[in-house]
Order: C-alpha cells, then structure tokens, then sequence
C-alpha cells in the first residue's frame, strides 16, 4: 500500500489517467497546485512511461443455486439441460462451474459466501477467467449480493468482484418473502414460536421481509436510496403461477413443485412466481426482464421454473454468454 | 544517464514534497439526531469465529444521477396472528375470529404432537358449515420452499365465510398446535416500524404501532417484546403517544449469544380481531467508534481515526460527493476500507479515486454516509449522514 502511494504520488499512475480525471487532480487541491502538478507529470510521464499488454479475454459463468445445502447442485438444482445449454454460449464451453454451499447460513457465513467465494476464486484462477458471468437464483442473489456489498469483509472478496462482468439474477429473493414469516412466526408470550415450531435454517431467517429490509439499509446495496453495487446486478423476475393438469407448461419443472407455489401464492401479492413477491425480485438493482416478456408463449416462470430450461429461459441466458 | 538519474530524482523528490506530505487533518462534522455515535465502548471477548486478518479497502465510481437517501426503517404491516392450541380445544372446536373472506388457516403440529388428517377437520361459522379449499400438502409446500412443519395442514375458508367467526374442529389432534390465521382481503391492519433500521446496546429504541381499519387509526390493545437473536426475551411497556399511536421504547442490553437481528414482537387486538405484527433491527455492542477526525491526502483518500475497546475486524466506509456542472452535490464514489484491530486507536483509510470523478466534476466535496461497521459481530457501530466537507 505504501508503495502504491509513492506511485500515484509521484505521478507514475496519475500520468496514465485519462484526461478527466487529470482534470480533476486540479479541482481536488486547488489550480495553483494544479498547473505545477501537471507540469511535474508531464516530465516524469516522459521518464517513467509504461506499456501493459492485455491478453485476450478469457469469460466464464457461475451458477449459484438458492436457499439449501448442494452437493450435485448440477443434478439436483439446475438439472443438466439448463447448464449444459447455458454454458454452450461461451466461446469456450468448458469454462463454467457449478457452486455447492451451504446456503442455509446466514448470506455472510464462510459456509454460504466464505464458500462461495473458495469456489469462485478456484474457478478464476484453474481457467485463468479474466470476465465472468454470474447466474444466481433466489437467495443466491442475496449471496452474490453480499459478496458485491462488502468487498472488504474477506480478501478474495475484490478479485472475484473485479472479474465480475454482470449477475444475472434470477428470481432473486433482494426483499425476502412474507412466506419465510410465516414459517418461523413469532407469537406466544413463553417464547418465540420459531423455537416451538423447530428451528428453521438462518437462510429462512434472514430471508423474513422485516430483516431483509434491515439488512438492505444496514449491509447490502443496489436497493432504492442506497449506493449502486460495484457490478451490473440485473433481475429476471417472475410474475405468475400456471399449474392445469392438462396443460403440459405446467409440468416444467416439476408439477408437484408448481402445484405446492399454487398454494404459497396465496400469501403473496397478485404479482409473484409463488415464492416471491415480484416486488421482491426487483428491489435490487436492475430488472432485466419480466417472465412473459421473453419467454416462449409468454408464460410465466414460477420460482421453480426459473432455475430450470423452461420456456426458452435456457436460450436467452445462453445468447447473453458474451 | 547518470545525470538524467539525479535530474529525475530531484523531481520525484519535489513532488513527494508537493502531493506525498499535503496531508490535511480536520474534525469530522457535529453529528445530529438522525446519526449514531457510541457514547461508550464496551470490551468483549476476541470472536472465536474465523474472520479475515488481512487489510483490505476497496472504492468503486457511483452515477452521479443518481440521488442517494438512507432507506426508512420497514413499517410491518399484519393481516394476521397466531394462536397456540391444545387437542382439547380443537377437538371442542377452536373459535377463530375473521375480518373477511378468504382466510387462509394453517395448522402445524408442534413437536410431539400427531400430524392431522385432511379428513378430520372441519369449518363451521358455528352453526352452518364454511366451505373449505384445502390446498397443497405439507410435503408440496417444503418443496416450494416452504419449510412448514411435516403434518401441516392448510385451508383456504370459501362461501360462508366472513367478517365473524370461525369455529375450527379436529378429531384427530393429539398435543400442541400452532394455528396460524392469515387474511389477506381483511382491512384491519397493525403496523410496527422502529425509528431506525440499527441501534446500540444500552441506547433507547423506539418502535411505533398502530392499527387501523379501512384505512382510518383505530384503538388496539396492544403487549411488545423483545426478542434477542438467542431467543431471550424481555416484555416491554408501550405507551400512548400525543398523537394517538402507541409507542414501544426500550433500551436493548446485553450480548447476544448467536447471530442475527433484534425484533420487537407485537401482540394485538384491533376492536375483536387479533392481530400480530413484528419488527426487526439491527442492535450492536460499541466496540468501536471513530475519534472524530480525518486527514486527506492528494490522491483523494481519506484516513480516520478509530478507537477500539474490543479486538476485531473493523470496517469504515463512506460515499464521496463532488460538486457537478449544476453546482449541486451528487454521489460520485463509494469507498470501504476493513483491517483486524486489537483495542487501541487505528487508523482506516477510504481510497477513494479520482478515476471515478465525472468530467465537470470537482471541488467542494463532501464525505457522506460515513459508517463504521464490527464485521467480526456483524453490525454497524457509527452512521454520520454527514461527515466531512474537504
């Protein structure tokens, strides 16, 4: 650090600053200070001049499943077509990783981001990644999210951070769901009923709308009023639930899972994919698009389907692989 | 060469003397209501948990268009509440007071208690029988994310239902239950919102309550308490304030054993409906706090003074506003900087960057949002809203 100090000092960095910001040396000091400093600039700028060589951009993608413990996230969670499709847009093919945490820890936990950024940072370096893609559902939005909020809170934090092109964000659950209330739900006067109940995962916990409010404001960015995050952060969200028996969209997926978000959609608002509100979905950063508006048929994504190749999601997370 | 070297390094020389030593020492800014400051640090035990050792800062560019305010703290609002039962009385027939159609009733089976059949439950307004929709399994649910309880019912009330009652019958139930009721069409709403999204042990909070029906304030009888992250709670006292709403002020104490946020948990009832509504935030040990004053350096990072009465990992962080073209302050950087700290004072410097300075954008500027936060208990120490002019 000290170094790096020396450097901007004596002008070695500032000297390959664009013009705007030289510009802005200026207005920091003062413009007396200014004319000398540029003076001085100019004269080591000759001295000390440098060429950096690039190498070609190397892009990979991340997949971070949701709330859970993976282990076979590639089976269990995304199911391979999902995957395989996805990570076919790249130039190079084999330039993807499947993360397996521990995401029923709090978001911060070294088994939830402590482990997500092990993996992430393995999957830099292995295949040498100079761009890389992220796709998150639901709470691994939070995950990422937190990673993205407070570089400073583990070291491999800003090199992951610093290779980031963009999230993309699926179904991503930034304002929690009133769903995790009700499962751990507070009343009697003895306890809490959460204890009564058996213990639910922090995952669950964290996820409560009142403390994902609070974690918004106190620990995480991109939500409205608070600083933007360092990297793209982009929702794709899902608006409804379509479960017939007869029709076969129904059955992406898994019509049983679709049939239980029939249900949970009754403690939500008329706009959710089951589990979220849509709401919620759109509380951090930017929504890329809404389900309809995309894909196949305009059907809807329930939040199930959203981590799943249905309706052409697959498709368009493929063509979006540059 | 030789005299090129001596040239050269002369003029580095000179320019350490001009950029390397412009160091500028001020006090931070008074801070105001809206702020929080530890009035006293507390010693605590070094966590026991891993956490990074390392320095590390970071600082990234914000758009300058974009108008930063700190968010509200969440006003909770509750169409709903939870009763807890025993097989006596759902075998006599549980009275459920209802505000509208549609309510969805969820029973859960505490630990112990046997699961209840689909069949064994019934739903009458206590003479004529509710016509019930009785939805996904406990088993659907947990697999749309839904963690309910194994044996979990749940019922959706249809025609006969309404403002009034519902008596619920099981023949079945043997043990404890929770009997969660939710409506969603019911106009009969309490709300909680705390004053602020984060506090300190040993510093009062306050939370405000009200009720209301279709909209307008309504009385309600409400009892809060606090609930810890460890689950230890403690009732509270809520008062009427001038302006009709109740409030709950408390001054949380001691340390929490686990991880995670405060709440505040309300027990009401507006006019004969129940209601349940809860809060949450964040409440820290002062452990840390800065010392009030900054020094800035040419490169536009900014270094403050932190006293720590506790080891830990500590992490300052900031927002940058420049003055742009309209002579207006806007938010142009964002900067962090973290490091392991045993008690003592220390110092945390922000690298904020004049990459991320727009064109037009410049002097004066103002350092905002300045917090400090004890990553190694995760909660946030000190907010000045407004720090610093430079």
């Amino acid at each position: 650090m000290r170094m790096l100090t020396v450097l901007i000092s004596t002008g070695v960095l500032t000297s390959r600053l664009p013009q705007a910001t030289r510009q802005s040396l200026g207005t920091f000091w003062g413009e007396s200070m200014r004319r000398v400093a540029l003076a001085a600039l100019l004269s080591c700028a000759a001295v000390f001049s440098t060429s950096t060589a690039h190498a070609a951009d190397v892009t990979g993608v991340a997949f971070v499943h949701g709330t859970g413990k993976q282990t076979n996230a590639y089976q269990d969670y995304w199911q391979p077509t999902m995957v395989n499709n996805v990570r076919g847009g790249l130039a190079n093919p084999a330039n993807y990783v499947v993360i397996n945490c521990d995401f029923t820890q709090y978001m911060w936990d070294s088994r939830a981001a402590g482990c997500l950024a092990g993996q992430l940072s393995s999957f830099i370096q292995s295949k040498s990644i100079t761009r890389l893609i992220i796709i998150t559902h639901s709470n691994g939005g939070n995950v990422m999210r937190w990673i993205l909020s407070n570089p400073t809170y583990d070291s491999r934090y800003p090199n992951i951070i610093n290779k980031i092109v963009r999230v993309d964000a699926l179904a991503p659950s930034s304002a929690g769901t009133p769903l995790a209330d009700a499962v751990i739900n507070g009343n009697v006067f003895e306890t809490s009923l959460g204890w009564l109940l058996g213990y639910k995962s922090d995952a669950v916990r964290q996820q409560q709308v009142s403390w994902m409010a609070t974690y918004n404001a106190n620990n995480l960015y991109g939500t409205a009023g608070r600083p933007s995050l360092p990297k793209l952060f982009r929702a794709v969200v899902g608006t409804d639930v379509e479960t017939a028996v007869w029709d076969s969209d129904s059955y992406c997926g898994g019509y049983a899972e679709n049939l239980g978000l029939e249900t949970t959609q009754w403690w939500l608002d008329s706009c959710s994919d089951g589990f979220l509100n849509c709401s919620s979905q759109s509380a951090a950063g930017s929504v890329w698009f809404k389900d309809k508006t995309k894909m196949a048929g305009q059907e809807p994504l329930s939040h199930n389907q959203s981590r799943r190749a249905c309706f052409g999601l697959d498709t368009v997370l493929r063509n979006d692989m540059k | 060469m030789r005299t090129h070297t001596i040239l050269s390094l002369s003029l580095l020389a000179g320019l350490v003397a001009l950029f390397g030593n412009a160091h500028a020492q001020q006090a931070l800014l008074a801070t105001t209501r809206a702020d929080m400051q530890p009035h006293r640090l507390v010693s605590l035990p070094a966590p026991t948990a891993a956490i990074e050792r390392k320095p590390v800062a970071f600082a990234w560019a914000l758009d300058p268009s974009v108008a930063l305010s700190q968010p509200a703290p969440l006003r909770a609002s509750s169409r709903e509440y939870w009763q807890t039962v025993d097989d006596v009385s759902l075998a006599k027939g549980l009275d459920l007071p209802t505000t509208a159609q549609g309510a969805l009733i969820r029973i859960s089976p505490a630990q112990g208690a046997a699961p209840l059949q689909e069949a064994a439950l019934s739903v009458t307004d206590g003479k004529r029988p509710i016509t019930i929709a009785r939805l996904a399994d406990a088993q659907s649910l947990q697999q749309a994310g839904m963690p309910v309880s194994a044996g979990t019912q749940v019922l959706r009330l249809g025609a006969g239902s309404g403002a009034g009652h519902a008596v619920l019958r099981a023949s079945n139930a043997r043990g404890n239950y929770v009997v969660h009721v939710f409506e969603p069409a019911s106009d009969v709403v309490l709300d909680a919102q705390p004053s602020r999204n984060s506090g300190l042990a040993g510093q009062p909070m306050q939370v405000t309550i009200r009720a209301s029906r279709s909209g307008v304030n309504a009385a309600a009888q409400v009892q809060a308490l606090l609930v810890a992250p460890d689950g230890r709670n403690t009732p509270v006292s809520v008062q009427r304030a001038a302006d009709g709403s109740l409030q709950a002020v408390f001054t949380p104490a001691g340390n929490s054993r686990t991880a995670g946020l405060w709440e505040l948990q309300v027990f009401g009832m507006v006019g004969d409906a129940p209601r349940d509504v809860r809060t949450a935030f964040a409440i820290a040990q002062p452990t840390a706090s800065f010392v009030g004053n900054l020094q800035q350096s040419t490169d536009m990072h900014v270094s403050l003074a932190v006293r720590a009465a506790s080891a830990g990992r500590y992490e300052a962080r900031g927002t940058l506003y420049a003055t742009g073209p309209d002579g207006q302050l806007h938010a142009v950087s964002e900067a962090h900087a973290a490091a392991w700290m045993e008690p003592g004072q220390h110092r945390l410097t922000l690298p904020f960057a004049k990459a991320h300075l727009p064109i037009g954008y410049g002097a004066p500027f103002e350092l905002r949002q300045l917090e400090l936060h004890d990553q190694s208990r995760m909660a946030p120490l000190e907010l000045r809203t407004r720090a610093a002019r430079l």
